[in-house]
């Protein structure tokens, strides 16, 4: 028989019946169901084992604060480990999986740990892995390791996307029980724009898990008719099956709406899940209360339930988790559970209240100053065990037990900001205090107003509040009359003198004797207590156990609970995986990438791209029978000592600075002199840090007196440019400068070689001369090419050779270098990528991101004397140290090695000949290396003390790390037209 | 007028234009920018000579203004966007900086952004994965600049509610064309 725990009502549309599995086994359910509800209703009661105990473990409670009922859902790439079967919505198909256990739930061999519970106390890791100590990390620790965890990872890669977004509002209402629900309407009648974010997939909160009234109606109906009314207001906008994360700094929140977790899979395109961003103007807080437990000898077997939740799933789901229900409370609320149930037609043998007080119910023995003892059923209830006020001890059998402590303001959110609750007598629970985050209130049951009538008036008071508190009016709304009963409540979390274990915390195995051992082994701020026992931690945090361990440690120190306090509440509420805090930032979107106009055409060429920060640069083009990267780019570069090349430099950063003080303003960015460059010439430039550190170096081109385009290496382009605007903005705010990036705005291509000029000759239009006298080294120019197009034309080289740079407008930039290839076809044009660039460049001595790492300085890369001493300039001061420029300084120079066949890396230390290899004899080290077409040998860029007197001597390079040795001679660094005749030819 | 072939942001010849339910993010080609700073302590010359020349007023703060041939849009302290319809002369910078003499630095922006026009009833829930800026209360005319999936944007308002437009950096032109595409595909109804 299926659903054998299947009550009558209930708010499931019984039409759509489902069908899902749990470890293997096919059931039935209704739409409307959790996971839980379902599982309940077909008698399942063992779902799980406990962490570190192994043992058996049934459904606990009916919402996110369940420490138990954690299961695997799906399979595959989807298997989703650690799920809380009570808030997961039932659908057809679902698979679940209990976890935690070997080799199947019902005979777990772990469970071995339970017998030995005496040893895997609280700390047992601290005092019991401690010797040998060398164990620790080979032994102890992977076993462990191994041995830890709940679920199981599926190791694939997650399918499904995640969207983050973000959201604006007047009011955030967090949680759509009574008092969010009254709040909600309050706000959205007023006319402002609310935001309703409810954790469920339906409105009402407990409205709906009560058999309550509001007015003369049912409260469902209440509920419906305010749903209805908040969904046709423009102005209200609700959320549901939605978890309002945390309260973050500003009035910030974050929440996780599931979007699709109730589909077997997410639609196509459709997020899984979204991380919102909330940006809310004022926020209340109406997330309720969470039922407490009260430990007794064995509280942990499967059937041992919250009576909230048991009441709920009778309410809501139309399930009983067993036929016969035993009621263990302090309160009248288990009075409530025990009504509820009785009216359904469920057997309830007693209600065991501890109060001596305790008022009788009709139908019900109800045993008054009597306390739960212990309880037996191994993989499930069977009985429990009373002791009465007179001393007897009575047995009772039952398939459940419903325990109700009392309950505890869920106050996560108010406290995300570092602030501590208060304690509150009257309800013997903490509650918000009054110093809120900025913008933040609370209402209903998370402000300690348990009854109805008062969650409906508090949330709306409030909502008219925070209206008021943002200039807006509203007016009250008429609220329906409500239950407005005191529980009665007698403050009770333990039962004394058990022998056995009393848990507190489920999820962690920890016990009343745990809490006990840490307050006798010094253990007694709640902090310490939390670390040594693992009370409150893992996926729940402690919703059902803070509380109950924070009593225990109160008795036994003899404080006050407010005195012990609590730990610190820090997001997230619940868990949130990590595929949602990515979003849609992974794999090849886990950031943007910036393409070259030219770089379709790269592709076509088949071209090998690295990425650049976000750019994706060509790094060599292979060519059909080029079977390593060497071969590729050994070619490319001959190619352009030999005769003409094309390179795409468009990711260079382009600034464009203008103003009647350009000049005056470069020349202070610059270490060297700009002010007296000619208009239509560029010069090389060096940046300074403040600490006079090299830190970019490029070119700046005068293409007017108040006009300068500046460029700046790839990598630094934002941080130069950021430089210079602080430089403009803060330090010479009178002067006249106007900047902009135009980095994006032009396609630019280095043609390199001895043929450059005739093949751009054959691009640039006849009336501007670029031969050697009319447009010499170092100038730049507007011109038009290919019939008409505006360009700009540089004479500059980083390969050492005859070079131009040549930038037009972007879109034009995939045409250009299919016409520059067309014009270069005569003389054996090739395209050259990032890497035969770096070679070029190595081989001509110019320093780049290597050689200026952050720590060298002008002197040290051999341009000490660009750095002009007439000026000030950025570093100017700094650079000045005598530390900075004494005459054993490190210095740019090249090397190869003595036997031409050797190969050096860069990263290599120098050492003396004769000196040992440490440290004390370091001599300097290589930046660059690489192997040289040209040459045909290995050849190198370091720095050495005293390089530039050093030339000629020969010197160890050694590689202590991964060993090796190689003999290198000191060079200059140009290895390649050291005069420089190439570049003026 | 040159023999080349001009490319789109996106790397091909044609804009691209693509409808997903009732949202439309279609690529804008056809018109020419450029940026405008004033020289210092040239402000108010330069925005009389701007009504004169070009006939729009530069707008204040997050604003935009829109004249009979071109429309602008604030960037910055003292920095405008001007934007006219494209003219394969390049025309627009020329003209402006003949127009303004000395009281302002003009750059041609014009191959700088990409513009992705994003229209239909259904946008606002777009933006709202898409950028932290308040969308939906922003008016007809007025413009911000936000990140849109790490890429810096300007967000201009053509139409409440249902028409903007997006001018993000070129060369990140096809990073966030995913996103824009990726985000009115979650966005569309559910089947």
């Amino acid at each position: 028989m299926t659903q054998v725990n299947r009550l009558s009502g209930g708010r499931l549309d019984r039409s759509k019946s489902l069908s899902f599995s749990f470890n293997g086994k096919a059931y039935k359910g209704y739409q409307g169901d959790t996971l839980a509800s379902a599982l309940l209703a077909n008698d399942v009661r063992l779902v799980g084992r406990s962490f570190k105990s192994h043992r058996p473990r049934g459904i606990f409670s009916a919402g996110s604060e369940e420490p138990n009922a954690l299961v695997e859902l799906g399979s595959g790439a989807r298997q989703d480990p650690n799920t809380r079967a009570t808030t997961t919505e039932l659908f057809d198909g679902l698979t679940a999986r209990s976890q935690n256990h070997w080799p199947s739930l019902k005979y777990d061999l772990l469970a071995v740990n339970d017998r030995l519970s005496g040893f895997l106390t609280a700390g047992f890791y601290y005092k019991t892995f401690t010797w040998p100590a060398t164990f620790w990390e080979k032994l102890y620790e992977p076993i462990i390791r191994r041995a830890a965890g709940l679920g199981s990872l599926s190791m694939q890669n997650d399918p499904d996307l995640y969207d983050k977004g973000f959201l604006h509002c007047d009011l955030l209402v967090i949680g759509a029980g009574p008092a969010g629900l009254a709040a909600a309407l309050t706000a959205g009648r007023s006319g402002a724009r609310v935001l309703l974010a409810e954790e469920e997939f339906l409105l009402g909160g407990r409205l709906i898990a009560e058999d309550m009234a509001l007015g003369d109606d049912p409260a469902a109906h209440w509920v419906a008719r305010v749903q209805a009314e908040l969904s046709s207001m423009d102005n209200v906008r609700i959320l549901l099956r939605t978890t309002v994360n945390g309260a973050y700094d500003h009035g910030v929140y974050s929440a996780l709406e599931r979007v699709s977790d109730h589909m077997a899979s997410p639609e196509q395109g459709k997020p899984r899940q979204v991380l919102w961003r909330i940006y809310p103007k004022q926020a209340l807080v109406c997330t309720g209360a969470i039922e407490r437990p009260i430990a007794f000898e064995n509280n942990d077997r499967p059937g041992v339930m919250l009576g909230g939740a048991v009441r709920a799933y009778a309410n809501r789901w139309a399930v009983t988790p067993a036929q016969s229900v035993v009621v263990f409370t302090n309160s009248n609320d288990g009075h409530r559970t025990a009504k509820d149930l009785l009216g359904k037609g469920i057997s309830i043998p007693a209600i065991i209240d501890i109060r001596q007080d305790a008022p009788r119910l009709s139908g019900v023995e109800v045993l008054a100053g009597a306390q739960v003892i212990d309880s037996s059923g191994r993989s499930g209830l069977k009985s429990i065990k009373a002791r009465l006020a007179n001393g007897e001890i009575r047995s009772f059998a039952c398939g459940a037990l419903a325990v109700s402590g009392g309950w505890n303001p869920n106050l996560s959110l108010t406290c995300h900001q570092r602030s501590r609750p208060e304690w509150c007598e009257d309800i013997a629970s903490f509650v918000p205090r009054r110093d809120l985050p900025p913008g933040q209130l609370v209402a209903g049951a998370a402000r300690g107003d348990f009854s109805t009538s008062r969650a409906l008036q508090g949330g709306m008071n409030e909502a008219l509040k925070a209206l008021q508190n943002i200039g807006l009016t509203g007016q009250g709304i008429e609220l329906p009359k409500a239950e407005d009963a005191d529980p009665s409540l007698t403050p009770f979390w333990h039962v004394n003198g058990a022998k056995g274990r009393a848990w507190v915390d489920l999820q962690n195995d920890v016990t009343v004797k745990d809490v006990t051992l840490a307050h006798q082994e010094g253990f007694r701020s709640v902090e310490h207590l939390k670390r040594y026992t693992t009370l409150g931690m893992a996926t729940d945090q402690g919703k059902t156990s803070n509380i109950g361990g924070l009593a225990v440690m109160a008795e036994l120190t003899g404080k006050a609970i407010p005195e012990t306090g609590t730990t610190m509440f820090r997001p997230p509420y619940t868990p949130v995986a990590l595929g949602a805090l990515a979003g849609r930032s992974v794999g090849k979107d886990f950031h943007p990438t910036r393409k070259t106009p030219s770089h379709k055409w790269a592709e076509e060429q088949g071209a090998v791209f690295v990425e650049t920060g976000n750019w994706l640069r060509a790094q060599w083009f292979p060519q059909p029978g080029e079977t390593h990267w060497r071969q590729t780019v050994d070619r490319e570069a001959r190619a352009v000592r030999k005769s003409v090349g094309v390179c795409d430099v468009t990711t260079l950063g382009k600034i464009d600075v203008q103003g009647s003080d350009a000049a005056t303003f470069l020349n202070k960015i610059y270490a060297n002199g700009f002010a007296k460059l000619q208009v239509g010439k560029v010069r090389y430039g060096i940046m300074l840090r403040e600490d006079g550190i090299a830190y970019d170096d490029g070119t700046a081109a005068r293409f007017a007196e108040d006009h300068f385009v500046v460029t700046t290496t790839t990598a630094n382009a934002v941080l130069v440019y950021r430089n210079m605007e602080f430089a403009r903005q803060c330090l010479w705010p009178d002067l006249d400068v106007q900047m902009i990036s135009t980095t994006e705005a032009w396609a630019q291509y280095a043609i390199a070689g001895p043929n450059s000029r005739q093949v751009l000759q054959k691009v640039v239009d006849p009336e501007h001369d670029i031969s050697n006298e009319a447009f010499p080294f170092m100038a730049c120019r507007e011109v038009t090419i290919c019939g008409g197009l505006r360009a700009r034309l540089f004479r500059i080289s980083f390969s050492g050779e005859l070079a131009y740079e040549l930038a037009v407008p972007a879109r034009f930039g995939d045409a250009l270098i299919r016409s520059l290839m067309a014009a270069g076809a005569e003389y054996d044009v090739v395209p050259y990528g990032t890497e035969a660039l770096g070679v070029l460049r190595v081989e001509k001595g110019h320093a780049a991101g290597a050689e200026l790492n952050g720590t060298t300085t002008s002197l040290n890369l051999g341009l000490g004397r660009m750095v002009s001493k007439k000026k000030d300039f950025i570093g100017a001061t700094l650079s000045r140290r005598d530390g900075l420029n004494g005459e054993d300084q490190l210095t740019l120079v090249g090397f190869q090695p003595v036997s031409k066949g050797d190969f050096i890396v860069s990263g290599m230390h120098l050492m003396n000949n004769e000196a040992p290899t440490d440290a004390a004899n370091d001599q300097g080290y290589l930046t660059s290396a690489i192997h040289s077409p040209n040459l045909g040998h290995s050849i190198g860029l370091g720095f050495l003390k005293n390089g530039h007197d050093r030339l000629g001597e020969t010197l160890r390079a050694v590689n202590p790390l991964e060993g090796g040795e190689v003999a290198v001679e000191v060079l200059s660094p140009h290895f390649i037209d050291p005069e420089g005749e190439r570049l003026r030819d | 007028m040159t023999d080349l072939q001009m490319m789109t942001p996106l790397g091909n010849t044609t804009p691209a234009v693509e409808h997903f339910g009732t949202t439309c993010i279609a690529e804008h080609c056809v018109t020419e920018l450029v940026s405008l700073a004033a020289r210092r302590g040239q402000t108010e010359l330069l925005q009389s000579c701007v009504e004169k020349e070009l006939g729009v007023r530069l707008p204040r703060v997050g604003g935009t203004a829109t004249g009979t041939e071109v429309s602008a849009w604030w960037i910055g302290p003292d920095q405008w966007m001007i934007e006219a319809r494209w003219d394969i002369k390049s025309a627009l910078a020329g003209r402006v900086a003949q127009g303004i003499g000395k009281l302002g630095s003009v750059v041609d922006q014009s191959d700088g952004w990409v513009r992705y026009d994003i229209s239909g009833p259904e946008v606002k829930s777009a933006f709202e994965k898409l950028t932290a800026i308040d969308v939906q209360m922003m008016q007809s005319g007025t413009v911000v600049r936000s990140t849109i999936h790490h890429i810096g944007c300007f967000i201009r308002c053509e139409t409440a509610r249902d028409y903007y437009s997006i001018y993000g950096p070129r060369s990140s032109a096809g990073s966030l064309h995913e996103a824009l595409i990726g985000t009115a595909v979650a966005i569309l109804p559910a089947e």
